[in-house]
């Protein structure tokens, strides 16, 4: 069964059909979060307007770590098993996580400074989201550095699996260590800590970006399928020989 | 104009909010307009490939070897 | 499909060495990765005046005293012990009574005399007047009063 998604003809005409739909979802979901937290939703009672930096930092965060996930799940399924689009889905995946945890550590700065009045300290989510960072770069130079592109995703693989320890010590760093940054709001025990004005820009949001997230990764999967095809013609023709 | 310059300043804060939105915005969409142009650039170089290979309509480089 | 189990047998123990691995460092180093004391770490620990380190705690209600020269005297606790700190310069937004707060610095004579004081907040977010609403009607779990 497994096998039937993990061709790419087979995704190449899933993803026609999905894509406007994923596109359209994510324009939506924008409109509706930008509209709910930049308009339609009240201030905090401590933090007032900044608390409007959450509904971006945050979905950042989450998709910094989810895509992390996709990315050492589609490794290990592409060591494992070999399936042609695993790798293809890891490779893809990578750039989007990076920019996502590129704007939790730039969006959780900007909010740092008025609200903890620092940019940047060293505690542990903070740290362990800068090591984030790292991985997915350290992924994407691995999986380039080598000339022959099996062995270049066989080693970054890897790197993205031993990396992926990093992923619960983020979730849990502000339970099991004192840190500047607050333990978490959502995500807990007994139930979410965010009154329902603030808690749905911020679902929205997060949705927006998810949906965001397939939509480029459909795309750079295709880009990632053509380029393979690419690769494979070009041996084929210098095989036979080129006759100009 | 009161109100709006009022909104901007978000209980002045806007110095920090604005900026986060707006670098959010250029890198969601400066990795959206990248990741097409690189879809549409594999397509085309795969399209002249496999058109120059079957020999339907040959691509550039053949054509200009025939013109000379 | 023998080769296939064979690597997954293989991630799998190397995850879970790794995660044994990670475990143990991190708890070896927990020294180092704790970003701050608390006010009954730094009575328990016995730390000796002239380290420098930070304090982590909420700013006792009604211990702020803003004295002339900027120096802004309060207390922070942990709802157990309480130290005096001393601190001059500007204090961040969120810095009120029954925030919390850390701040960096050296213990001298029994008074933590801070450099730098960073404000931390909680994870609960709500509008003020649901936050002035809850505190009439007594039903606030929040520390702040």
């Amino acid at each position: 069964m497994f096998h039937r998604f993990a061709n790419p003809t087979r995704f190449l005409k899933l993803a026609d059909v999905i894509q406007p739909w994923i596109a359209g979802a994510t324009l939506v979901l924008l409109g509706a979060g930008l509209y709910f937290g930049l308009f339609a939703s009240p201030p905090d009672y401590q933090q007032g307007e900044t608390v409007r930096l959450m509904y971006i930092h945050v979905p950042s965060a989450w998709m910094a770590m989810f895509c992390y996930s996709a990315l050492a799940g589609s490794c290990a399924v592409a060591l494992i098993w070999k399936h042609p689009l695993a790798d293809l889905a890891a490779r893809a995946t990578a750039p989007i996580g990076a920019a996502f945890t590129f704007l939790a550590l730039v969006t959780g700065s900007l909010w740092g400074k008025p609200m903890w009045g620092t940019w940047w300290v060293w505690d542990a989510r903070l740290t362990s989201m800068l090591v984030l960072l790292f991985l997915y770069l350290g992924y994407i130079a691995l999986n380039n550095a080598f000339d022959d592109p099996q062995r270049g995703s066989k080693s970054s693989a890897i790197l993205a699996l031993v990396g992926f320890v990093n992923v619960p010590i983020i979730k849990f760093s502000v339970d099991w260590w004192n840190t500047l940054h607050q333990p978490a709001s959502v995500v807990k025990m007994g139930g979410p800590s965010i009154h329902a004005d603030i808690l749905l820009p911020l679902l929205l949001m997060a949705a927006a970006f998810t949906t965001y997230y397939l939509w480029v990764l459909l795309i750079r999967i295709r880009t990632e399928v053509a380029l393979g095809k690419i690769r494979a013609r070009q041996m084929q023709k210098a095989q036979t020989g080129y006759k100009g | 104009m009161e109100t709006i310059s009022q909104y901007l300043n978000m209980g002045g804060h806007g110095g920090f909010i604005w900026p986060a939105y707006i670098i959010v915005f250029v890198v969601m969409v400066a990795l959206m307009i990248v990741s097409r142009r690189s879809l549409k650039n594999a397509q085309e170089e795969l399209e002249t490939l496999t058109r120059g290979a079957d020999g339907r309509s040959p691509d550039r480089e053949t054509t200009r070897e025939a013109e000379q | 499909m023998k080769r296939k189990h064979k690597r997954l047998t293989f991630v799998f123990i190397a995850m879970l060495l790794l995660g044994a691995a990670s475990a143990l460092m991190l708890s070896a180093f927990e020294e180092n990765i704790v970003f701050f004391y608390s006010p009954t770490d730094v009575k328990e620990k016995k730390l000796t005046d002239g380290k420098r380190i930070r304090l982590g705690g909420l700013v006792e209600e009604g211990s702020v005293k803003k004295s002339d020269g900027a120096i802004v005297m309060f207390r922070i606790t942990d709802l157990t012990t309480a130290l005096a700190v001393s601190y001059k310069g500007i204090l961040p937004d969120l810095f009120r009574e029954g925030q919390g707060v850390i701040a960096e610095g050296k213990l001298q004579g029994g008074v933590f005399k801070a450099d730098e004081v960073l404000a931390k907040h909680d994870e609960t977010y709500m509008p003020p007047e649901i936050a002035e609403a809850l505190k009439k009607s007594g039903q606030w779990k929040g520390k702040e009063k």
